[in-house]
């Protein structure tokens, strides 16, 4: 008997809808509010600059902020801003803003990540994206927990709890171990590149071995969080979902096969394999996703769309369907508030 | 006895499937459990015995087909029933405790919630009745405070507490029959014994019977009524522990007590060993490693270590996990520099040197690590795994390492057909084979064995320890052999330390230390080690005292 351990649901996006930037972040607003409605326990938005095909937003906690403005009880998180390319007094700033006025309901996800072209741009190098980041977020720490900054000045307003809530994204097990020790959270990608030498290996090939070294590290008395984000598209008919499928994938297949990464064969089959893409009626999903080893291990499981990216309606479906049929098959079920209750 | 036996297995046989072939692992096995008795299937890798036992409790793998035969559980045939079914007596009737303490509980749900959920599965009790019997349960078995215990994660425990938790859950339900299934294989000898002792202890209360999975002869002799001996999915022998014993009648039986180490067997004393020619000597080693996390604090893992090994002799650095002897032998092969202390090897000072030098004088001091699977690269061929040092190293011409490379497989007792295989394609006490003849290709004087022989069954342990001696006395070589067993130690070393929590507890002639230990730690450890019950052909077996010798009145 295999139990799962899902705590928390949550919804993520890159803000990819194909639309407008103003559209794409009224949309986003839109299907964070919905997934709230389902009961899903998180909400995250990506941060990426300049290239509108990667991601449609580049001010992560502006749109946060909204998005608190429209929902009362969700959590809201950055998945993740790309911390090398900060001045990390702001983002401290901004975040602990931001917490107060969403009523205590920010998660800060941190990574190394960033596109090579926007450190050129930013004046930095991209080389030094480790050094920058483990730098940047030391000095986030202290600025929450109050601690004095160079020339002595502290933060207002100081928001010493958000350093319980950063998430340590990362696809290598010394960055696992290094989240770990930190007692920080640990944010896995929905997909991951295969080494040459092990090109059939499966996801949770490569991420029990980071999940071993997170958990190894991490130290007596910090609770285990383990966010495992995956790409899951869930419709009611299975010849829609994979049509959408086909149509979405296609879309990065181009792209891929351009910078060379292209290694599968130009079949959607093919392509839902090796992009570890979650697609199909409740059912087939459920089986999809019970199959991945790593969820036996997480405490978070957010879905995405891309790189389906279905338009909007279906995307507003799939979240019901995961909420309502997918989820409680993983162990999860939505949180009861005391004076909260749903009246269908 | 004349009661129902708890599990009664007749003439059961197993098979896998690989591809669309099926091979048969166990064959026609027949034994049985009486009520409170405690069985123990004994054998090596491959003999089957796990698979027995998954059987029992209808865990065989998904390849896994019991052909023919039954399993009986208190009269009744068990053996088709289906997953469902048995779901309602796992736990309740027949229960397991697993192997690995490490992956068989969830690292991201509290200990609490995962005792509780076998009892809330089965129906016992109301929330409030459930918690009070989870805390129950972990006071029984030794894990206080529990409400504490309870909330807490795996990852907070010790291999020896997450073992502690798994026994919890194995006897919440009060079953009649418990499998173990190597219960302490992967724990320090000490904790070892506390947890066996722990389970004999949850079996007198309440009656229940054991079918205990070992490979270790000793543990099966000190704590089982009878044992079944397995080779290669067969029965060789079965009996009450004491007859077989005393008199085992197959010679697969008796192979495996020749080669069980055991207290017994010390190794013969070294004659003409020059007692000033010292191949290693560590003086005042001290490690230090910085606590992340904290305020410049830091962590001491080597306290004041100070040894010598003559030329030609094997030192052991024993100790159980945290003890600091893989930080010790790290900075005797120049890996890690310490804190403070001198090394000597061959009389330079490892710790004064540097870049090439360094490098250049690590092909005189050579590692054979524990895992044999994991140290050797999957894609090279044998032939290279061995040459390749040389490449590193000495410019010589490709005849030369060609001949070079097949006179060390020779050397290990493997014939010119291994070069062009893969590992793979060998067994555990090949590679390890392969893993020496590598480590001796560059013709070191120091050899440090860490753990070599601690992942192989005993009869090819036995083998590797022989090759091993025979080389030594060929080629003159010294070893350091770090070890967590003390039995295989006393029989290979002529001098050892007795590593705890950094510090040295104990030093010297090997049968000085054994016979007459400082340390009160020293005597924990050598009682632990279990195979007390077993015979002891090498001569009368060591005396340990145990408490205080008696004095002499004045």
């Amino acid at each position: 008997m295999t139990m799962f351990p899902i705590k928390r649901l949550g919804f993520f996006t890159r803000l990819l809808d194909q639309v407008d930037a103003a559209e794409r972040y009224r949309l986003a607003t839109e299907q964070i509010r919905h997934a709230e409605k389902c009961g899903f326990d998180s909400a995250w938005i990506a941060q990426h600059h300049f290239h509108e095909g990667e991601g449609g937003l580049p001010a992560p906690f502006v749109f946060l902020a909204h998005a608190a403005a429209h929902t009362s009880r969700i959590r809201l998180g950055t998945g993740i801003v790309t911390l090398p390319l900060e001045m990390p007094i702001r983002v401290a700033e901004d975040a602990a803003v931001t917490d107060l006025m969403s009523g205590g309901r920010l998660e800060v996800g941190v990574g190394p990540g960033g596109n090579l072209t926007a450190f050129t741009a930013f004046g930095l190098e991209s080389d030094q994206r480790h050094a920058l980041f483990d730098a940047n977020l030391a000095l986030l720490k202290t600025a929450w927990s109050g601690g004095a900054l160079a020339g002595g000045d502290r933060l207002y307003p100081s928001s010493p709890t958000l350093v319980d809530r950063i998430w340590q994204a990362t696809f290598t097990v010394s960055g696992a171990r290094r989240a770990g020790l930190a007692g920080d959270g640990l944010m896995l990608s929905r997909t991951q590149p295969r080494s040459p030498e092990a090109p059939q290996a499966s996801l949770a090939d490569i991420q029990n071995p980071m999940l071993d070294a997170y958990l190894e590290a991490l130290p007596k008395g910090v609770e285990p969080r383990i966010l495992a984000s995956r790409t899951i598209f869930v419709a009611d008919d299975v010849k829609e979902a994979m049509r959408l499928a086909e149509t979405g994938l296609s879309r990065l297949r181009h792209r891929l096969a351009a910078t060379g990464n292209f290694t599968s064969g130009s079949l959607v089959g093919d392509l839902i394999r090796a992009m570890d893409v979650h697609v199909g009626t409740p059912e087939q999903v459920i089986e999809s996703l019970q199959s991945d080893m790593t969820l036996q291990r997480s405490t978070d499981l957010t879905m995405q769309v891309h790189s389906i990216d279905p338009p909007h309606p279906y995307i507003l479906r799939s979240i019901e369907l995961f909420a309502g049929k997918v989820a409680p098959a993983l162990g999860w079920t939505p949180e009861v508030k005391a004076g909260t209750r749903q009246v269908a | 006895m004349t009661a129902t036996p708890i599990l009664q297995v007749d003439d059961l046989a197993i098979a896998y499937r690989t591809g669309d072939r099926e091979q048969r692992v166990v064959h026609g096995v027949s034994f049985s459990v009486a009520p409170g008795e405690v069985v123990a299937l004994v054998g090596e890798s491959g003999s089957g015995k796990t698979t027995t036992a998954q059987a029992t409790l209808g865990l065989l793998a998904g390849n896994g087909r019991v052909e023919s035969g039954t399993i009986r559980l208190n009269g009744t045939d068990i053996t088709r029933w289906s997953q469902k079914r048995l779901d309602s007596i796992r736990g309740a009737v027949v229960s397991l405790i697993p192997q690995d303490p490490g992956s068989s509980l969830n690292p991201v749900r509290t200990i609490g919630s995962q005792l509780a959920e076998v009892l809330q599965i089965h129906k016992r009790g109301d929330r409030k009745a459930i918690h009070a019997r989870v805390i129950e349960l972990l006071e029984r078995v030794g894990l206080t405070p529990a409400e504490m215990r309870a909330r807490q994660y795996p990852h907070e425990l010790s291999g020896g507490m997450k073992q502690r938790v798994l026994i919890a859950i194995a006897v919440a339900l009060k079953p009649a029959l418990i499998v173990a299934d190597e219960p302490t294989s992967a724990l320090d000898v000490t904790v070892q014994r506390r947890i066996l002792d722990l389970i004999d202890e949850l079996r007198r209360e309440s009656g229940t019977a054991v079918l205990l999975v070992t490979h270790d002869l000793g543990v099966a002799a000190d704590r089982a009524d009878r044992l079944v001996v397995l080779q290669n999915g067969r029965i060789q022998e079965q009996g009450p522990v004491k007859d077989m014993l005393a008199a085992p009648r197959s010679a697969y039986t008796r192979r495996l007590l020749a080669d069980a180490p055991s207290l017994g067997k010390p190794r013969p004393a070294r004659p003409g060993i020059d007692s000033q020619d010292f191949a290693i000597e560590v003086t005042g080693l001290t490690h230090d490693f910085p606590v992340t996390g904290g305020e410049a604090k830091t962590f001491r893992a080597i306290d004041d270590l100070s040894f010598k090994v003559r030329r030609g002799t094997t030192h052991a650095i024993v100790g159980e996990s945290g003890s600091g002897k893989t930080t010790a032998i790290r900075s005797v092969v120049g890996f890690i520099k310490p804190t403070a202390g001198r090394i000597l090897v061959d009389g330079v000072d490892l710790t004064t040197l540097k870049g090439e030098k360094l490098r250049q004088f690590r092909k005189h001091i050579q590692l054979v690590y524990q895992n044999p699977f994991g140290s050797l690269d999957p894609r090279q061929t044998i032939a290279r795994i061995v040459e390749e040092p040389l490449l590193n190293f000495e410019p010589i011409p490709a005849a030369d390492r060609a001949r070079k490379v097949r006179d060390m497989l020779a050397r290990v007792g493997l014939s010119e057909g291994f070069l062009e295989r893969h590992p793979r394609a060998l067994s555990g006490g090949q590679r390890q084979r392969v893993a020496i003849a590598r480590a001796l290709v560059l013709d070191p004087r120091v050899l440090v064995l860490d753990e070599a022989v601690s992942a192989l069954d005993v009869t090819v342990q036995a083998q590797i320890l022989s090759l091993l001696d025979e080389l030594q006395k060929t080629l003159g070589l010294t070893y350091l052999f770090v070890s967590h067993d003390l039995a295989v130690v006393r029989q290979i070393s002529d001098t050892v330390s007795v590593m705890h929590r950094g510090r040295q507890v104990d030093g010297g002639p090997i049968e000085a230390v054994f016979g007459r230990p400082d340390s009160a730690y020293t005597r924990e450890l050598i009682d632990a080690i279990p195979g007390r019950s077993l015979p002891t052909p090498g001569g009368p077996a060591l005396a340990v005292p145990s408490e205080n010798p008696p004095r002499l009145s004045p």
